[in-house]
């Protein structure tokens, strides 16, 4: 073995070095973005811990309820519970909303509707993604929160910034990333398997129920953790919509505030430990998402068949 | 390794020693009063505008094996899905003619195809186990159609797996292995186990054995050959000999000169591998057929 390639690179001088070059270029653009995602993890980390490690704030603090975070004024607190149960809040309600809706129609897409449905709602869907989420915080200030205080003040909607604007507003915004991974799911489960159904004697719906679910379901379960994640970052929108209320949500009507929306808001005029706890909610948020991103790993695992 | 696929010419010398257990089987198997179980009158498929096969006629008798051969592409398998109303799933695909199973015309508006599929068991050139257990895919159609009572599921969950000659082999993990971790060969005959918990009057079979290696083959075959009592089997091969050990009547299709398939000659297995009317089917099965 040794004899043949140490004859062979005589022969071809440079030739392993040349063959290299991929391997090396690709090694390089994968230690740059690996560098800057570590680095990016461990700035937020470290600016994230400051609140505790800087500031002695104790880490049992920002499980409390109470924000005052305004280092100016006497008795400071930061609670942060208000904030992770806005954003979790949020983002559960806007994916009870968006599941059925989105996977029913992925499923419609894939297994029902004729080729010019799928031309017209496929386009339509790539349009959903493509608007920037102020004009959907627009919408909703303009259009939806005005709505619910008129017309359902009587359920509790008194100012119509809610739990349930910002659920909304962030299902709408969701909806395409749920429908298109699961329609992806859905198409790659193989025709033969819906034929070996049908030639059962079965009717479509119990091949789509009884063999298409089941096959694409890590696939589709895949699908709404996206939509998780990407409603987990959002901030913009859904902060137009919800009132900002750094309370525990209790009622659908109700003004709550999440994660993103506080940071976008306070900013600007944080400093000292107050701009400290910003990092600390970044840093949670940080945790929320790798969390989402271990959930997706795991689906993923498990689809590989054994 | 030899495999028994391909058009391999079938002389009469290596016939004789196939073709023993079907002529012992044979005779007698098919009277002249034997109820007609499939019948198709002038039966034409277009795929969109193209004719693929037209004009077949042919009768299956009740309990007994059809084999259906000829070159590829002359709409075998075409044929033997009108018999299951598996077309109506091909988009653009038409079906014209009269299709009979007992004498009644199986594309009668008041006829679901679903009713069809459950007398009329279809499987598959390629294994197509479902992504589950062992079990659930044999135990599949009988629970769609509603029967909900766990000891008759594993009643029929193992007479079906043994009649598909795959029981001793999966035995032990029914539950635990998924049918997609067996192999082709395996995988086939759970195929075949499905169908057959589905309790059909008929079976089609295309190509059953192309994946399978010549050990599995005979246990499909002899398989065949012992569900002839109860079922009506029609299947479809490219291989002669496999033609002339399982089946009573042979069907030969060929392409027409307008490109579309006819089928050319209907008789006795016996008779379309040792004396075919038709100078085509001669030409076929004995290989010197293209
Ligand atoms: N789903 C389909 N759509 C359009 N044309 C088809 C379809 N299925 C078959 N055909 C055409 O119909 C003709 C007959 O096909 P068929 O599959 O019935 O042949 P076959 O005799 O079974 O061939 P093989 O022995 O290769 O399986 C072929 O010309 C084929 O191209
Ligand atoms: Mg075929």
């Amino acid at each position: 073995m040794t004899t043949v390639e140490s004859s062979l690179s005589r022969a071809q001088p440079g030739l392993r070095a040349r063959l290299d070059v991929p391997r090396r270029i690709t090694l390089a653009a994968a230690l740059v973005v690996i560098g800057a995602v570590a680095l990016l993890l461990g700035f937020i980390v470290w600016r994230g811990l400051q609140l505790f490690v800087a500031s002695g704030v104790p880490v049992a603090q920002i499980f409390t309820t109470a924000w005052q975070p305004d280092p100016l004024s006497a008795g400071t607190n930061y609670g942060l519970l208000p904030f992770i149960g806005g954003t979790l809040a949020v983002m559960a309600v806007a994916a009870v909303i968006a599941t059925p809706l989105s996977v029913g129609l992925a499923l419609f897409l894939a297994e029902v509707a004729p080729g010019w449905a799928r031309r017209i709602v496929q386009p339509a869907m790539e349009v959903f993604v493509g608007i920037p989420s102020v004009v959907y915080g627009w919408l909703g200030l303009v259009v939806l929160v005005p709505y619910l205080r008129t017309q359902f003040g009587w359920m509790g909607f008194a100012t119509g910034f809610s739990w349930f604007a910002g659920s909304l507003v962030l299902s709408l915004m969701i909806l395409p990333t749920i429908t298109s991974i699961s329609y992806d799911a859905f198409v790659v489960v193989p025709a033969d398997m819906r034929s070996a159904s049908l030639a059962l004697g079965t009717t479509r719906w119990q091949a789509i129920r009884h063999v298409v679910l089941p096959t694409a379901a890590t696939g589709v379960a895949t699908a709404i953790v996206f939509g998780l994640m990407r409603a987990a970052g959002e901030a913009l929108a859904v902060q137009m919509v919800i009132g900002n209320a750094p309370v525990i949500p209790t009622s659908l009507a109700r003004p709550v505030t999440t994660l993103t929306s506080q940071i976008t808001l306070d900013m600007s005029d944080a400093t000292g430990t107050w701009n400290e706890a910003l990092w600390t909610m970044g840093l949670v948020l940080l945790i929320i998402s790798l969390t989402f991103v271990l959930i997706i790993r795991r689906l993923g695992r498990r689809s590989t068949p054994a | 390794m030899q495999t028994l696929e391909g058009p391999e010419p079938v002389t009469p010398a290596k016939l004789a020693p196939l073709a023993r257990p079907p002529l012992e089987a044979m005779s007698g198997a098919i009277g002249p009063d034997a109820a007609v179980k499939l019948h198709a009158e002038d039966v034409s498929v277009l795929y969109g505008e193209r004719v693929a096969v037209r004009d077949v006629t042919l009768d299956v008798p009740e309990h007994s094996v059809m084999a259906f051969i000829g070159p590829s592409g002359c709409g075998k398998s075409t044929v033997l899905r009108c018999f299951d109303r598996m077309n109506d799933l091909i988009p653009g695909a038409t079906v014209r003619g009269r299709v009979e199973l007992d004498g009644e015309d199986m594309y009668a508006p008041s006829v679901l195809p679903v009713e069809i599929r459950r007398k009329v068991g279809l499987v598959f050139q390629r294994p197509n186990p479902f992504p589950m257990s062992i079990y659930e895919n044999v135990a599949y159609g009988p629970r769609r159609h509603g029967q909900k009572d766990r000891a008759r599921l594993d009643e029929v969950v193992e007479r079906s797996l043994r009649q598909a000659a795959l029981w001793d082999e999966v035995k032990d993990d029914l539950r635990k292995k998924s049918g997609l971790a067996l192999s082709g060969g395996q995988q086939q005959r759970l195929c075949i186990a499905r169908t057959l918990a589905i309790d059909p009057e008929v079976i089609l079979m295309d190509e059953p054995c192309s994946a399978l290696d010549p050990i599995a083959t005979l246990k499909i075959e002899e398989l065949i050959s012992q569900l002839k009592a109860e079922y009506t089997i029609l299947i479809v091969t490219h291989n002669m000999q496999q033609a002339a050990r399982v089946s009573d009547r042979t069907a030969f299709f060929t392409l027409g000169e307008d490109r579309a398939g006819y089928l050319v000659e209907l008789d006795d297995t016996l008779k379309i591998f040792t004396n075919p009317a038709n100078q085509l089917t001669e030409d076929y099965v004995s290989g010197r057929f293209g």
